[in-house]
């Protein structure tokens, strides 16, 4: 991994495109602008990781199950 | 186009039905081409089934059924296109035990056959959001 020291205020650029400025420090906490096209998604590592987990436990659903929900879902409608 | 599944059998997907999703769902960049299934049975439950592996589809719910959902989400969701939202629903051994994700919706504009599922950036919309019950009351409740 590069490691570059940055200010209060400075850059890095990624390619011509990306840039990521230091733009808050408090503490431990560091807020970050970033600036990118697009087509380029930008998320929160955590959160990401977190849906990636979920999509997966959601597609080993089977249609049994599913049918019980959908069941108790219209009872209570 | 003509595919087959364990859980969904034989499935029949005329070229119209077919949703192209430019990104992939997240965690799954590699998957493009879905469809949406449904099983009248399990109505108004959907599924995303993924025709670039059959065996892969996720159990959807129209976002327009949970309430007020659609309201909360709407300043989060850019003017690119005439989405419809979808949550994904994580099912478990227990049935009363289901969540919805109200971080990752599915999106999908019907008329340009094309879908993406966003990644919203707000505290309040929980990953795994209680669907047939309210956590904090039903369960105490008992």
């Amino acid at each position: 991994m590069l490691i570059l020291t940055r200010r209060l205020g400075e850059s890095i650029v990624i390619g011509d495109v990306i840039k990521v400025m230091v733009v808050g420090v408090d503490g431990r906490q560091v807020r970050l602008g970033i600036e990118a096209p697009g087509q380029v998604e930008v998320h929160r590592e955590e959160v990401y990781r977190r849906i990636r987990e979920e999509n997966l436990k959601a597609a080993l659903s089977g249609p049994e199950a599913l049918r019980q929900v959908a069941e108790i879902w219209r009872q209570r409608r | 186009m003509k595919l087959y599944s364990r859980r969904f059998g034989e499935l029949i997907v005329p070229p119209e039905k077919v949703i192209r999703f430019e990104r992939g769902i997240v965690g799954f960049p590699e998957y493009r081409r879905f469809s949406l299934v449904d099983v009248e049975e399990t109505s108004p439950f959907l599924w995303l089934v993924c025709l670039d592996e059959p065996e892969f589809g996720l159990p959807l719910l129209p976002g327009a059924l949970i309430e007020g959902y659609l309201d909360d989400l709407r300043p989060y969701l850019g003017g690119d296109g005439d989405w419809t939202v979808y949550v994904v629903v994580t099912l478990d051994d227990r049935p009363e035990r289901a969540t919805v994700n109200l971080k990752g919706p599915i999106l999908i504009d019907v008329q340009r056959r094309v879908g993406k599922q966003v990644v919203v950036d707000c505290e309040s919309f929980r990953v795994a959001h209680p669907l047939l019950y309210n956590a904090d009351t039903d369960e105490k409740a008992g």
